[in-house]
């Protein structure tokens, strides 16, 4: 069957949503623009969606400065954001849910999402489980998924997620909810 | 103010925090993680009787002892931790938090606990899965101990302007200025001090002192955790060089199961200058090599028996078992990553352009086959 094509710009970030400020949901913009470009992809892309959706998004940025590239030259946690930043975008376009609360986690932060006006604080709520790839093959985008699904199988008190692996070589991500 | 806006202002702060730290102010950082702190510590107090409400409880003490490792309360984050713990959380929530609880335990072993280390001693700590109070398995030990000499040496014969060497032992000035010792291992998660050694009559030409190697492999170790290539390539501009190093610091990084974390510590100034390898093994290579398969290159993988090797003259090449495909090794690779695996199981991973393979990657096909170092 045909994929469905849409267009998502990661300048929606910018606009914020319930947990996230526009200035956190812009610095995961630039993260990812910063990243695809890495990668020597330009403005409009497509982006191949499977897992528990199929779909292709094509996504359109602004270009990145060098300023930009300077901010984020730590690569690593570039990634990190960046990743988050498409991971929500897929979401929303997806899933119909937003990020209603965040928390910090480590290095990076723990995005939660849900409808708008539901559930309090983390309560009732799903978990967005990010991990992002700046460049790699379809195994490594497979073993990533499955070591994310079997932490989040391991545990006990199983708690609703979607496990989103963003990979920016191709660009590809895999979004699973479990 | 209640929970929901206490905690809503904190990540407000983190956010207003991040962005201070990425146009480098440091101190704007650190004052506003503080204050997300307080408002964090503040909401998590307010659930800490409710136990049944889970998995906010459990959340928001995990959010607030994260930042609590931030702004280095390393006590705060500990009690924050346990007393998360002593809910009801949800098991995902109870393994970050464990992992939290042993990262404040890496960072008290990175601050070396009343070790006190000279210009010319560094320490290094690992802690992970398989790694216990002072005591980790041999060839997750021995083998960063072997890398790290490795690294030092080499380091120091790019600082002293030296072509680099493709084969035979370092040279006998870097090895007496450089000559490395090692404490008695301590409980740290497992940390252990090097010294090098210095024989003035030895002084190797154009370098300072071993304090200026070490200073060297802790920023490029930096940069190479980062990913950030732009930096390593600029201080690393020969391509043997920095193949060689990008290849034994990957061998150095975490492997993300039996060691999770590895970290440096050195004393300059009256401050410790730490360096922690987060950045697992597997994310390395492609990051920082750029090995990404184009039109014209591929990657495969192929295993088997290292028994084939020449590097005579300008050859560099291996063969694996009874296959006939040579695989050339880049320069930089063959004496410290590819000998240390002869006579091995290996799992090789290669760029292959129309029939030619190129060794992107060589480790071991289990941890536990290596016989020869």
């Amino acid at each position: 069957m045909a994929r469905k094509t849409y267009s998502c710009d990661l300048g929606r970030l910018r606009k914020g949503m319930p947990g996230l400020t526009a200035a956190a949901g812009g610095y995961l913009a630039e993260a990812a623009a910063v990243c695809l470009e890495d990668q020597k992809h330009t403005h409009g892309i497509s982006l191949s969606v499977d897992g528990s959706y199929r779909r292709t998004v094509r996504l359109g940025w602004e270009e990145v400065n060098d300023q930009q590239r300077q901010t984020y030259a730590d690569l690593h946690e570039a990634t990190e954001y960046g990743a988050c930043g498409i991971a929500i975008l897929v979401v929303e376009n997806a899933a119909r849910k937003v990020v209603v609360e965040r928390s910090k986690k480590g290095t990076f932060f723990d995005y939660w999402v849900g409808s708008e006006g539901k559930g309090e604080l983390f309560q009732d709520r799903a978990r967005l489980e990010v991990s992002g790839i700046l460049n790699g093959d379809d195994k490594k985008i497979e073993m990533r998924t499955t070591q994310k699904i079997e932490q989040v199988k391991q545990a006990k008190g199983k708690l609703p997620t979607y496990v989103a692996v963003v990979e920016f070589g191709g660009p590809k991500a895999r979004v699973v909810r479990k | 103010m209640n929970t929901v806006e206490l905690h809503r202002e904190a990540m407000g702060l983190v956010d207003e925090a991040v962005a201070a730290r990425q146009h480098g102010e440091e101190r704007k950082y650190l004052a506003l993680m503080k204050r997300a702190l307080e408002r964090e510590t503040a909401a998590a107090d307010q659930l800490a009787e409710n136990k049944k409400f889970e998995p906010t409880r459990s959340v928001l003490h995990r959010s607030a002892a994260s930042i609590a490792v931030d702004c280095g309360d390393l006590p705060l984050a500990e009690k924050l931790i346990c007393r998360g713990l002593l809910g009801n959380p949800p098991g995902e929530i109870a393994e970050e938090l464990r992992d939290l609880l042993e990262q404040v335990n890496f960072k008290r072993h990175l601050a070396l606990r009343g070790v006190r280390l000279d210009n010319n001693e560094f320490q290094m700590s690992i802690a992970g899965g398989d790694v216990g109070l002072g005591i980790a398995p041999t060839d997750a030990f021995v083998d960063r101990v072997l890398t790290t000499e490795k690294l030092l040496y080499r380091t120091a014969e790019r600082k002293a302007g030296r072509p680099y060497r493709e084969r035979g032992l370092a040279p006998r000035p870097v090895r007496g200025e450089l000559e490395l010792y090692v404490s008695v291992p301590r409980a740290g998660s497992l940390a252990v001090s090097f010294r090098m050694g210095h024989k003035d009559q030895m002084r190797l030409p154009g370098l300072d002192s071993s304090g200026e190697v070490v200073d060297e492999l802790l920023e490029c170790l930096g940069a190479f955790n980062r990913l950030d290539q732009k930096t390593l390539k600029q201080r690393i501009s020969d391509a043997a060089y920095y193949t060689n190093f990008v290849a034994l610091a990957r061998n150095l990084a975490p492997d993300g199961e039996s060691v999770r974390l590895v970290g440096f510590t050195t004393f300059r100034a009256g401050v410790n200058i730490e360096v922690e390898l987060k950045t697992p093994q597997g994310e390395v290579t492609s990051a920082l090599l750029g090995q990404k398969p184009n039109l014209v290159s591929k990657t495969v993988r192929v295993s088997g028996r290292l028994s084939f090797a020449d590097a005579s003259g300008r050859k560099r090449q291996i063969r694996l078992g009874e296959t006939r495909e040579i695989i050339h090794v880049p320069e930089g690779m063959m004496d410290d990553i590819v000998r240390p695996m002869w006579g091995t199981d290996v799992l090789v991973n290669a760029r292959k352009e129309g029939r030619k393979l190129t060794l992107v990657d060589i480790k071991p096909a289990s941890p536990d086959k290596k016989k020869n170092k």
